[in-house]
């Protein structure tokens, strides 16, 4: 047998998550009989639409590949998830998909939405984050519109590392909500946009060890805004 | 600082001497426990790699080690270091494939990640017939075989 297939599957899988997306992990059932199933244990799943590999597919298929590899993947836990969308891959499903992913084991879970090709923005309804976060470690989001629809508090209890990047909140009150929940914070970065319609970024967080805040010049002057630490 | 002028042998499967400092020695994570479990010889074999593999693996580390050790670790040097780890593993595949099993063995981490990540890029946007010349791969999937396993995942080969 060849070299790279005689590894173990633990090498393997390794290099498996070091592909920049999911269809370049899924190609390799292809390749022989060794590698038909282990794209399925992969711990590591990048569904990185922006990526030229997808832009050479049809379209209407992105969705559709998102949740085939995603309701065969059978690795028990996923160290890293991440879904980077653009007006090419759509979001409608994204809520689904989250859905699918509260049931699974996941460490690391990263939106990043790319506003500028999309019309509307997109909203992440906050009780999506209410099954699967208990093992959440990261969370990073870019662009999105969290909504607050939560009827009792959602908590993080393994959250270390939170990012939020040009984020909208529903109120300053939701992110001071939103940060007591995070019991074991130890990173937070926050980058403003200048419509988040926070004023006071309240951050209550007793284990914080490292916090990094933009914001936007751009942003419109407020006298009432800032940030109470 | 005693403890880092001391030297250690570390033995290949043809049973040759490379002699180096604890302080590389100890970037071998399996030999660092095996001196926190208060191995003291001051020689180690290690059976399963041999004298060109493990002669690259204590270069990689030297470096490493050599880079770590300078004061107020600036830019340049951290950038030297990845053009260093570039040219390392810009080797040829057969060896490239021994480098990442003795880093696995040996639990070399930042060896094992270069070596996986220059697979992961080989890889990475070649079509499947690409991926099995380069490496080598038989495909031992017959033509009926194939073709069901690209009609069962239709979603993932749209044309």
């Amino acid at each position: 047998m060849d070299r790279i297939s005689q590894l173990p599957d633990e090498l393997l899988l390794k290099i498996l998550a070091l592909l920049p997306s999911m269809k370049d992990v899924v190609d390799t059932m292809l390749l022989s009989k060794r590698w038909q199933f282990l794209w399925m244990m992969v711990p590591t799943i990048k569904y990185n639409d922006t990526l030229d590999s997808y832009s050479k597919h049809k379209y209407g298929s992105f969705s559709l590949f998102v949740d085939k590899s995603f309701s065969k993947h059978e690795a028990p836990i996923i160290e890293t998830l991440l879904f980077k969308l653009d007006h090419i891959s759509g979001c409608g499903n994204i809520q689904a998909w989250m859905r699918s992913a509260d049931k699974r084991c996941v460490r690391e879970l990263i939106i990043q939405i790319d506003t500028l090709t999309f019309k509307k923005p997109v909203s992440l309804p906050w009780s999506l984050f209410s099954g699967g976060c208990r093992m959440l470690v990261t969370l990073k989001l870019t662009n999105a519109v969290l909504v607050d629809d939560f009827t009792s508090p959602i908590s993080f209890p393994s959250l270390k590392t939170l990012s939020l990047e040009s984020m909208k909140y529903p109120s300053g009150e939701f992110v001071k909500k939103l940060l007591s929940n995070c019991h074991v914070l130890e990173n937070l970065v926050v980058e403003q946009c200048h419509v988040d319609s926070v004023n006071i970024f309240t951050v209550i967080v007793p284990c914080l060890k490292s916090l990094v805040m933009k914001t936007l010049n751009t942003r419109v002057g407020n006298d009432a805004q800032g940030f109470v630490i | 600082m005693s403890e880092s002028n001391k030297k250690i042998s570390l033995i290949s499967s043809e049973g040759e001497a490379f002699e180096v400092s604890e302080a590389v020695a100890r970037e071998f994570e399996i030999v660092a426990h095996m001196l926190e479990d208060g191995c003291s010889g001051s020689s180690i074999p290690i059976t399963t790699v041999d004298s060109n593999i493990l002669g690259k693996v204590i270069e990689y580390c030297t470096k490493h080690v050599e880079v770590g050790n300078v004061e107020g670790n600036s830019e340049k040097a951290e950038k030297d270091l990845e053009e260093f780890d570039k040219r390392f593993i810009a080797v040829e595949m057969n060896t490239l494939f021994s480098l990442i099993l003795a880093a696995n063995y040996l639990n070399v981490k930042g060896l094992l990640n270069i070596g996986c990540q220059k697979v992961a890029d080989t890889i990475k946007d070649m079509k499947p017939e690409e991926v099995r010349s380069i490496f080598n791969i038989e495909n031992d999937y017959t033509p009926a075989e194939e073709e069901v396993v690209r009609k069962e995942n239709e979603w993932a080969f749209q044309p």
